[in-house]
């Protein structure tokens, strides 16, 4: 038995960025195979990361509203500003960011790299995008810190990572006017891949000091600034699993379980690939 | 300058001298360190936190003496062992003007050095390159491309063959 969610073709990814969402396979199919593949173990615990903010995923893609943030601690930025109350000696409020929706795009990791690719798109406080599009020195960035690697070994990003240096623009010429409240970004991605040449089943062997499950664990949080200097977390935190492991046993004799690798980002969208030697 | 960059505090103290704890620890202080740190790094915890930037970086050098550092003329402070791929020499690179993610993989050729770009989050090709790349090593092109924009720093993983490059800006 193997598991074949979202097994991709490998195609050149700068043919691949802005081509639209390809079509899912349902979650309950994709359930039923890492079953067949993994366990009920592994089942029970996806669909509790699923679940964990409450998202559905739809037949076609898989869209999140990722959730307002209301914390600050150790993240570079503060907490989203409230922006309701209409009380009549209010001044205006300045229009930022809110909703922000990462949907899956057709990128494929090909036969060197596994994961996928989300693109974003944004709404306005205001409930106009012309509103932050008039605000030129409107940026967003994202905010990455790693808690855990076991394959720090072969690959190990910057904790935090910061991307990109001088954050991205709300303007025409970063952004595109979906509807009156809805912005796309026309070349902002990420992609959650990982390079196959980091994942080596030889080093998680009997006596390496090292066992699988090997995991990587990333968070996510999504800051606006209008200086460059002071950021406000407005979206997040995601968390972003990366898991290497081999299928529940026991194996026939002579033979063994099959590994695979596992890209979750919670409520926004998973695969299950086969290892790739 | 120099001694007081070196001699600051550092609130969040790294852990292990490992290169990658330093620069992570140096960066969280507002330091623009520039990193290379090797797969087979050690990982054993400190004797006794280090208090500043300087005693961190010291600190990696006594537990692995192929590691250096250096603060560059351009504000860089670069961690890395020598010798390694980042003495490899690169021509001249007519780069101002280009994306800076384009010329690190096309111009610089990072593929033909052993080295891959690994960023998960992407806006096109990146901030605008300020100016060309004078002819120099591996390292000093990386530091060219990256002091001019603001906060951005370079830190590279892995093992000699198989190194993944990821730029990120300090918090």
């Amino acid at each position: 038995m193997e598991a074949r969610h979202d097994r991709q073709e490998g195609r050149p990814e700068e043919q691949q960025r802005d081509q639209e969402p390809r079509t899912e396979p349902r979650t309950h199919d994709r359930l039923m195979h890492l079953q067949q593949s993994a366990g009920n173990q592994a089942v029970c615990s996806m669909l509790d990361m699923l679940s964990a903010t409450g998202e559905e995923e739809g037949d076609s893609e898989f869209l999140d509203e990722t959730r307002q943030l209301s914390r600050n601690g150790g993240d570079g930025g503060t907490s989203a500003p409230s922006t309701s109350g209409s009380g009549s000696a209010a001044p205006p409020a300045t229009a930022v960011p809110v909703n922000l929706q990462q949907i899956v795009t057709s990128w494929a990791p090909g036969a060197t790299k596994y994961g996928f690719q989300v693109k974003f798109r944004v709404s306005s406080s205001s409930g106009s995008v012309a509103d932050l599009q008039s605000q030129p020195t409107l940026k967003w960035r994202e905010y990455v810190t790693y808690s855990r690697n076991d394959f720090s070994h072969r690959i190990n990003p910057p904790s935090p990572t910061i991307l990109p240096p001088a954050g991205i623009g709300f303007t025409a010429s970063d952004a595109t006017v979906i509807n009156a409240n809805t912005l796309e970004f026309t070349n902002a991605r990420d992609t959650h891949w990982m390079p196959t040449s980091a994942v080596r089943e030889a080093d998680f062997a009997t006596g390496s000091g090292r066992t699988l499950p090997a995991i990587m664990e990333s968070s996510q949080l999504y800051q606006f600034s209008t200086d460059g200097s002071t950021w406000t977390n407005f979206a997040g935190p995601t968390k972003l699993t990366r898991r290497f492991e081999e299928a529940a046993g026991p194996a026939m004799p002579g033979q063994t379980m099959p590994k695979y690798f596992t890209t979750i980002k919670e409520g926004v969208h998973f695969t299950v690939e086969d290892y790739k030697p | 300058m120099t001694s007081a960059l070196l001699d600051q505090r550092l609130e969040s103290p790294p852990l292990d001298p490992s290169p990658g704890a330093a620069a992570n620890a140096l960066r969280a202080a507002g330091i623009r360190v520039c990193c290379l740190e090797l797969g087979d790094s050690g990982s054993a915890p400190h004797s006794g936190p280090p208090s500043t930037a300087r005693e961190a970086l010291e600190a990696v050098v006594s537990a692995d003496p192929r590691y250096r550092w250096e603060l560059t003329e351009s504000g860089l402070l670069d961690l890395y062992p020598s010798p390694s791929v980042l003495d490899d020499e690169v021509p001249a690179l007519p780069a101002a003007g280009k994306g800076l993610w384009s010329v690190l993989e096309d111009d610089l050729d990072l593929g033909g050095h052993g080295i891959e770009l690994f960023m998960e989050f992407r806006d096109g090709d990146g901030p605008p390159v300020a100016s060309d790349v004078p002819a120099g090593t591996l390292r000093s092109a990386l530091d060219e491309l990256i002091a001019p924009t603001p906060g951005a720093v370079w830190h590279i993983s892995g093992n000699p063959g198989a190194f993944y490059l990821t730029i990120t800006a300090i918090a």
